[in-house]
């Protein structure tokens, strides 16, 4: 049928729907899901209060809202982020809310990235970022986080960006950088030197950069997030994304935001106005409760910012311990909720003679999801047609699952190891 | 994308909020007929429902990115009774993030760079944006007043055969219909729809009906889907919206229909846009549809029965009008209504802004008269301004007491 170039283009990009196609597979055969990133518990009690009385609110909270922004939400995230990022953030200028980070990104690249502009990825990255690029008429252009050489490789922190290679990568086409801290899937959080460098690239290049901090609350061992906005000379060229799916475990609401200099809001809210126009009510109104509930216990052991990464370093160490005593070896991540792990040492027969073309760990996802009822996530899905044959030994676990969830993984894993 | 298109784009769009919400925001006295929105609730049991799907914890998460399963599975029913045939819900229907989403992944999916696609005039002022979006470009088409004809009702309202015919060429990609139409209330009759259904078979069109009023539809008329006539159902996509269906605009939540071949590119749009929409809203909405599903063709159906509830406050408006003074357009669906303000004889000549007459009418009077409407001329192109620059519009899906509230205003009107 006829279909727009743009389908055509994304068409081509199968990264985009891989993670579908996996969770349906485990679906199918009923697998132990540590594929897919979303909690498989709920939100914190204080949310959905907030949400059910959004709901039972006045006729208003069933309506058209502001369309940039309920202004509850709009205020609340305002007054939260001023204080983290150290700039007063204009409600109505610097912030519009999105149905979720996806769409913020959707905005972002939009608005930002013209027909031919070149856009820098930072691999391994979140399977959207590329699509996005092209739909929007850019190029992308990847440069990899590579595990230091001479190291036995066990922390994100151990993957980095190399300066001179990222510095290779800028032409004169070059628009933006995306970077994503805490890393989906790596885990890696970008530390404050290494953030500057790359900000040093982008304002001596005249480049955006694009930031996905949606697991900005997710950081383990002391490791602490850094805004490469609050770095100098950055508010102005850098677009900062947030989701409340991932902030408050509630990613079926599909509330996120971007945070940045007016100049660069107001692209994207022309974006939004002609593709969306408004973000659900009474979600929106949740989550300004949940900020505003957020604000007060800043720094509080009750507040959920804290909560939610402490329950998360505990399962984190679970499925670690879990993974080492099979003989696999984990990289343990500073941040986020994805591990990944090595699965070289693996020895086992796929069975699987048709499939020989495909990626190495795509195949052995799908093995493990069939012979054992287990699903994890190839991790080459998040690199470049370019790179994915040099990363095609590592799969994604997700560990924001309830205990209960993960023991019934180790369950299986004890059984295999024992197997074999 | 061309940002040449896209601030066009938002001219459009910003000139109608201008108008209607710049002195709103400093007023909150002033009654507003303007932005199509209920103020009377949903029924209870679609609030009731969302606040049970959010309790369970599974619905706080993400759920399938086309479409939550409970919610096209209803869907799918039915539609495929409305539309008299088997509706796949996995491979004919996208959720999106309302009627507005929906064409917007319409568009993008279907549209592209030199294409033209017809709109017909007056329009919902997105259409355009989206259209230019795409890289396409729109060709305007007015519907008509038939000749001699005191403008009593939208059925007055017509396109000309000929006129229509020569807006295709090899060129056009598709044409937008929107029936219940927003601003005028006219139902597109079968014939006209079938005239329609001629061109796009004939050309190879497509066709995007907007139909988010679908279940607004007043006594003695009948909403068509054009998708049902023969030929059209592999060329067309319908769309529709959960927040008009249920007074519920806040939830933005819509669907398209069409042809497996046509919603499989939608489906990439939406992956490539926002993956996937909020759960526990499509859960409320299945809940929703399932319900009434039962009732249908039955009083209690709340697609008949909000249609009732709205024809008594049309006729209410419309008398309070002609009280005043004004011609209204009685509405054949939909829940607005065009109101012919020359009669009124306002002389509006001293205000020097480079403005139609209805933008200066309705500041006018948001200032003057503490009454809120939207200038019709927002909905229509530039060749089309003349035509309809003395209509205004008003949106009486209002609690009773908006209703009186500016029934008092336009008797003190009539009265001065």
């Amino acid at each position: 049928a006829k279909c727009s170039q743009i389908i055509k283009c994304t068409l081509h990009c199968a990264a985009n729907s891989i993670i579908e196609c996996f969770t349906q597979l485990a679906a199918d055969y009923k697998a132990v899901n540590l594929g897919q990133g979303f909690p498989d518990f709920s939100p914190p009690q204080f949310i959905q209060d907030a949400f059910c009385k959004a709901i039972s609110g006045g006729p208003q909270m069933h309506q058209y809202t502001r369309g940039f922004g309920h202004p509850p939400l709009v205020k609340n995230l305002a007054k939260f982020f001023s204080r983290i990022v150290g700039h007063d953030i204009d409600p109505l200028e610097d912030i519009l809310v999105t149905v979720g980070a996806y769409q913020a990104l959707f905005c972002a690249f939009q608005a930002l990235v013209d027909e031919g502009d070149e856009v820098i990825i930072v691999e391994p990255f979140f399977d959207c970022y590329q699509p996005m690029v092209v739909m929007a008429g850019g190029k992308a252009v990847y440069v990899p986080l590579r595990p230091v050489s001479g190291s036995t490789v066990l922390s994100s922190g151990d993957w980095i960006l190399s300066a001179e290679e990222l510095a290779s990568k800028i032409t004169s086409r070059t628009k933006a950088i995306v970077i994503n801290t805490p890393n989906n899937p790596l885990g890696k959080v970008y530390k404050t030197e290494e953030l500057q460098m790359i900000a040093d690239l982008c304002i001596r290049h005249n480049l955006l950069c694009i930031s996905d901090e949606v697991y900005e609350w997710l950081t383990y061992d002391g490791a602490k997030h850094v805004k490469i906005a609050s770095l100098p000379g950055m508010w102005e060229r850098t677009v900062t994304i947030g989701s409340a799916g991932k902030t408050f475990s509630a990613t079926g609401w599909k509330v996120g935001w971007v945070i940045s200099s007016g100049h660069l809001i107001k692209h994207m809210k022309t974006i939004h106005q002609n593709s969306i126009y408004h973000c659900a009510t009474a979600a929106q109104e949740a989550v300004a409760h949940g900020f505003e509930r957020e604000y007060e216990m800043f720094g509080n052991p009750e507040s959920y910012f804290k909560q939610l990464p402490a329950m998360l370093h505990h399962k984190r160490k679970k499925l670690a311990l879990c993974l080492q005593s099979m003989g696999l070896q984990p990289i343990m991540p500073e941040g986020g909720y994805f591990m990944i792990t090595d699965i070289s040492s693996v020895k086992v027969n796929l069975n699987d003679q048709s499939n020989t073309d495909e990626p190495f760990d795509f195949r052995f996802v799908k093995w493990l999801i069939k012979e054992k009822g287990l699903a994890t996530i190839p991790v080459s899905a998040f690199y470049s047609p370019e790179h994915r044959k040099e990363f095609d030994k590592y799969i994604r676990f997700c560990f924001v699952k309830e205990d209960s969830t993960l023991d019934a993984a180790e369950d299986i894993l004890r059984k295999w190891s024992q197997q074999e | 994308m061309s940002w040449k298109n896209v601030e066009y784009a938002v001219k459009l769009i910003v000139q109608v909020i201008m108008v209607a919400f710049t002195s709103l925001a400093a007023d909150p006295s002033v009654v507003n007929l303007g932005q199509g929105f209920p103020d009377i609730p949903p029924p209870s049991y679609i609030k009731e429902g969302l606040a049970k799907a959010a309790s369970e914890d599974r619905m706080n998460q993400y759920t399938r990115g086309f479409g939550h399963p409970s919610l096209v599975k209803a869907l799918s029913q039915v539609y495929g009774k409305v539309y008299g045939r088997q509706i796949d819900p996995f491979k004919e229907i996208l959720v999106t993030v309302g009627g507005y989403g929906s064409l917007f992944s319409t568009m993008q999916a279907l549209v592209e760079e030199g294409d033209e696609v017809i709109i017909i005039e007056p329009f919902f002022d997105c259409y355009v944006p989206m259209v230019r979006m795409a890289g396409a470009k729109p060709v305007f088409i007015p519907l008509r007043l038939k000749p001699g004809k005191k403008t009593i009702t939208s059925a007055d309202w017509f396109l000309d055969p000929d006129e229509l015919s020569s807006k295709f060429n090899s060129k056009t990609k598709a044409i937008i219909i929107n029936t219940p139409n927003n601003p005028i209330g006219k139902i597109f009759t079968r014939d006209e729809l079938q005239m329609i259904a001629d061109l796009c078979i004939k050309h190879d069109t497509l066709c995007f009906s907007d139909e988010v009023y679908e279940w607004l539809v007043y006594k003695g008329h009948q909403h068509i889907k054009i998708a049902t006539l023969p030929g059209m159902w592999d060329r067309t996509i319908t769309i529709s919206s959960a927040g008009k269906t249920f007074s519920v605009t806040g939830w933005k939540l819509g669907w398209s229909i069409g042809p497996e071949h046509l919603t499989k590119h939608l489906q990439t749009v939406m992956q490539n846009t926002l993956y996937t929409c909020a759960t526990p809203l499509q859960e409320a909405v299945a809940q929703g549809l399932v319900l009434n599903y039962e009732l249908m063709g039955q009083p209690e159906c709340y697609f008949t029965s909000l249609a009732e509830e709205l024809e008594v406050k049309r006729d209410r408006l419309a008398t309070i009008l002609q009280e005043a003074g004004m011609t209204p357009v009685i509405p054949e669906g939909g829940y607005f209504m065009l109101v012919d303000v020359t009669s009124l004889n306002l002389d509006l000549s001293h205000i020097t802004d480079d403005e139609a007459y209805d933008y200066k009418f309705v500041k006018w009077m948001i200032k003057e008269k503490k009454l809120a409407a939207i200038p019709v001329t927002a909905f229509v192109g530039d060749e089309s301004k003349k035509q309809f620059e003395k209509y205004i519009r008003f949106c009486f899906i209002k609690q009773d007491s908006t209703l009186e509230a500016a029934g008092n205003i336009l008797k003190n009107w009539a009265k001065s």
